[in-house]
């Protein structure tokens, strides 16, 4: 094994030109999966969190009310990120002269924080810290000035709040209609709010099933994925075009360096020949050529990983908008990295098998013969 | 003692063309033995069936009184390992590698590791054969008798018990050749290794203990020249 190593690295080592082109062609196929990966996950990554990254991804909901300490017992926490009990009351706002529906959402206002990210994105304002403080949609400052007094009625009764703030949440729909206020501690609630940790938002079905089974049908569960089947089918159909593409670099990497291997089976068919002569056994004349390939695929795959890097840092730099924020955020995966330089390992590990059994065939005569 | 003996060896190619017609010989250890004959005659193949890196049509091929068993590979690896010794006419050195390396090939080749005591031992056989102080250089920067000596100590470095040689110094001026017999001698006593050389030299020839002279696959001479 040692003896196929040396031998490897010196038939690499002696044909420098060859060596470098293919380590460039390695690495340059590795670069472009790495890059087209990571952009096609950050992309995914940006969409998804912009569409439901700053809403609750499993919703909770019993028309007759929810305990919350009784489901907080019965569901497995570990998954979640956040949980926020809420009452939502469909009702309106009744100014001077038009009555607007609004759906308010009575909560602990640090939770539904930590879930709608509320004060961190455009925010006018204070969040209510008080039980008759409310806070509106961005689309209602058109009508409704800060701290104005407003009334909310219901079919039985009116109260009236101050408005202390004005969120937007980036969707013009939750803009127009919702209204968070602080909830009582005794108040009823009829909703739970969820987000989950980042690993298993794509598994909220999972998640839901198993919440299903042990609060039974009494209790409404929706998640993220049922409310955007068709983001869900474009993630879809991207994340297979992004595969395809991956796998098809992979493959010409592949090609490349087994017809590069074979020419230098050629090459050296009169070293292998000799050596046999001498005694070499098949085994370490296979190693010869698997040793190359791994060579090349670790070197190759390396730099591929820092010109991907590369030209993503490029990507980042140059592809941005007026605001110079980059067009696609770019999150770097370190498993999807580790990964790509597996794949370049293994795929030039399997491409140096043909040439390896090659060289294991060759006969010394042949070549003794033939001088 | 007999080191190699060959009985009834025949070889065809392709179309019935006979090769080798009913050889028998046998070399003794530590004898200087020299095959002669036109090109053409089989010399080679007989060689090269010696060395078992071509498979006789007919006939058997022994060892140390071993028949040689040419299905199993394992087996003549080992042989061509540790056994004989290969000179070819073109060297046949690995470019690769340094004048030092070349020469382990073959240790390395059956242990896998070089030892510090074989490291001194091929110093003093590159020093036996003359090209001591070229053992960094790369073959290409050695002139074709230095390469050919260095070819001759790669070949004994496992103290193989047989060196077979085909036309050794057949590209290489006269003088040189003269240099490259004496030295090969002078081991063959030394350290009682058998020598079986092609050449088609006759001069050469006759300085060695036995001329066996092969013409159109048979055995034509076989002079004990001692």
């Amino acid at each position: 094994m040692k003896l196929g190593f040396q031998l490897a690295k010196s038939f690499l080592s002696s044909g420098k030109s060859q060596t470098i082109f293919i380590i460039i062609g390695i690495a340059v196929g590795i670069a472009v999966q790495v890059f087209i990966g990571t952009l096609i996950m950050s992309l995914q990554k940006s969409l998804v969190d912009k569409t439901i990254g700053n809403s609750p991804q499993i919703v909770i909901y019993n028309k007759d009310g929810i305990n919350y300490n009784e489901i907080i017992k019965e569901i497995n926490t570990e998954e979640i990120e956040y949980i926020s009990p809420v009452l939502n009351n469909n009702i309106a706002i009744k100014l001077k002269d038009e009555v607007l529906p609004v759906f308010l959402k009575e909560t602990d206002i640090k939770k539904a924080n930590n879930i709608y990210n509320i004060s961190n994105r455009k925010f006018i304002g204070k969040l209510p810290v008080k039980e008759n403080e409310i806070i509106l949609g961005t689309s209602f400052n058109t009508k409704i000035k800060e701290n104005e007094i407003i009334t909310l009625i219901n079919k039985n009764n009116e109260k009236k709040y101050k408005v202390v703030g004005f969120f937007d949440l980036g969707v013009s729909s939750i803009n127009e209609t919702f209204a968070f206020s602080i909830s009582n501690e005794n108040l009823k609630i009829n909703e739970l709010e969820i987000t989950v940790i980042e690993d298993k938002l794509f598994e909220v079905d999972k998640i839901k099933e198993q919440m299903q089974e042990k609060l039974g049908k009494d209790y409404e569960i929706t998640t993220w994925k049922e409310k955007n089947e068709s983001l869900l089918s474009g993630l879809q159909g991207q994340s297979i075009s992004s595969i395809m593409i991956q796998v098809f670099v992979v493959v010409s990497v592949v090609l490349a360096i087994a017809s590069v291997l074979t020419i230098m089976v050629i090459q050296k068919s009169k070293q292998i020949g000799i050596l046999k002569a001498m005694g070499l056994n098949r085994k370490t004349s296979m190693y010869t050529f698997l040793f190359q390939g791994l060579i090349l695929g670790v070197i190759g795959g390396i730099l591929g990983i820092i010109f991907g890097y590369l030209l993503l840092k490029m990507f980042t730099t140059f592809a941005v908008n007026d605001d110079l924020t980059p067009v696609v955020p770019i999150y770097i995966n370190n498993t999807f990295m580790i990964i790509s330089l597996l794949i370049s390992i293994v795929a030039a590990s399997v491409s140096s098998i043909i040439p390896a059994i090659k060289s294991s065939k060759l006969n010394p005569i042949d070549i003794i013969r033939n001088n | 003692m007999s080191v190699i003996k060959l009985k009834g060896i025949e070889k065809n190619y392709e179309k019935n063309i006979k090769v080798l017609k009913n050889i028998n010989l046998t070399f003794e250890q530590g004898t200087f033995n020299s095959i002669i004959g036109q090109s053409g005659s089989g010399k080679s193949t007989l060689l090269n069936i010696i060395g078992t890196l071509d498979k006789p049509t007919k006939g058997s091929l022994y060892f140390d009184d071993k028949l040689v068993d040419y299905n199993d590979i394992k087996s003549l690896e080992k042989i061509r390992n540790e056994k004989i010794g290969f000179v070819f006419q073109f060297h046949y050195l690995l470019p690769e590698f340094s004048v030092l390396d070349n020469v382990l090939l073959p240790v390395k080749i059956k242990e896998n590791k070089v030892t510090k005591e074989k490291r001194e031992e091929t110093i003093k056989l590159l020093n036996l054969v003359g090209v001591k102080e070229k053992l960094d250089k790369k073959p290409n920067q050695l002139s074709g008798g230095q390469m050919q000596r260095v070819a001759i100590a790669r070949a004994l470095i496992n103290h193989p018990k047989v060196i077979l040689a085909d036309e050794p110094t057949g590209n290489l001026d006269s003088d040189t050749t003269e240099k490259i017999y004496e030295l090969m001698r002078n081991i063959c006593y030394e350290l009682k290794t058998t020598f079986i050389i092609i050449t088609h030299d006759k001069k050469i020839a006759e300085k060695a203990d036995r001329i066996v002279e092969i013409k159109d696959g048979k055995i034509e001479l076989d002079i004990d020249n001692k």
